[in-house]
């Protein structure tokens, strides 16, 4: 199945783009989205993994505008935003 | 928030523009006149929210920020001026905010917030702006909020990316929730405009005069993000983590 993801702010800046679609296994989660990105950008790698690839509980994901995590199982079609946290300063 | 002070006739004059918002009016400003607003830094966000919010005529601002004026601050840190390079930052902040206010009590304090001195700042506060840049403060002024009911407005911005929520204990998430550790990358200098940070720090004020003066609707449990690049605006939703440190302590 076909994922649109955007990317916010670091995560932009490390992945190179705002947003494509990757293709997930069906009934694939965001875990495996977030195996696909990193495969597709090496970069995104140190921005959004902790130990073993597992997505960092710091970085807050969203399907359309609901907040959703790892293990959130994911449609056809959805879009899926991907933010780091960020500051002031 | 019910603290309220009676205005002056200069106050009344000063602020006439804003009074005639309908569901503010004087009752709103005798509020934002009593209320303590903590600011936690003054830099290209923390600067605009602190001077909006003296234009405002809020009665009381608490500030925190150390070191002294650099050339690299004075692209959005807009408090800080040419004439004060190699000079602390906060006395030109509180100048500043004074020539703009004269009647606004200032308490300027010449330290970014820390474990040590983050309840001592934050507990006068009727309402706290996070506008700092690193997670060891945020989490610090998060805790100490938190035990103590007041509300937090969340800013942040990341070159031409903002965004903002309002975090209100007990009824939406905390910082903590959001973020329960420090991101696994993260820089203190990072790409932004002023006018970036600046977007960010007016919508923050504006939070905060709503908060304190009890009308309209806050960004709780909702995360608004600006992609300046492109434009677009979006709004998330945000949801308390179970088992979260600070809100289960609180």
């Amino acid at each position: 199945m076909q994922i649109h993801v955007e990317y916010v702010a670091q995560v932009r800046t490390a992945a190179g783009v705002s947003s494509e679609s990757l293709a997930v296994p069906d009934s694939g989660t965001v875990q495996n989205l977030i195996a696909a990105v990193c495969e597709q950008h090496e970069e995104l790698v140190k921005v959004l993994c902790g130990e073993g690839g597992q997505l960092h509980p710091s970085i807050l994901v969203f399907r359309d505008e609901e907040p959703c995590d790892a293990t959130t199982v994911l449609a056809d079609g959805d879009r899926i935003t991907l933010l780091s946290p960020i500051s002031g300063g | 928030m019910t603290k309220q002070l009676p205005l002056t006739d200069e106050e009344r004059a000063t602020y006439e523009w804003q009074i005639d918002v309908a569901d503010f009016g004087e009752a709103g400003q005798e509020k934002l006149k009593a209320a303590t607003v903590m600011v936690s830094r003054c830099g290209g966000l923390g600067s605009v929210v602190c001077y909006e919010l003296a234009a405002a005529g809020i009665g009381n601002l608490i500030l925190a920020h150390a070191g002294d004026v650099k050339h690299s601050d004075l692209n959005r840190q807009l408090l800080m001026t040419h004439d004060w390079l190699g000079k602390p930052r906060i006395e030109t902040v509180k100048n500043r905010l004074l020539d703009l206010n004269p009647r606004l009590n200032i308490r300027a304090v010449g330290e970014n917030v820390s474990d040590e001195n983050a309840a001592d700042l934050v507990k006068d506060a009727d309402v706290v702006i996070d506008a700092a840049p690193l997670f060891e403060e945020r989490y610090a002024m998060n805790r100490e909020a938190w035990i103590r009911g007041i509300p937090i407005v969340e800013c942040a911005m990341f070159d031409l990316d903002a965004q903002i929520t309002t975090m209100v204990p007990g009824e939406t998430p905390c910082l903590r929730c959001l973020h329960p550790e420090t991101p696994p990358v993260w820089k203190r200098k990072f790409p932004v405009f002023g006018a970036v940070s600046g977007t960010i720090g007016c919508l923050a004020a504006m939070e905060a005069v709503k908060l304190i003066a009890g009308f309209g609707e806050c960004l709780l449990s909702r995360m608004m993000l600006f992609d300046m690049r492109s434009m677009k605006v979006r709004t998330h939703k945000l949801q308390k983590r179970a088992g979260c440190k600070v809100c289960d302590a609180s």
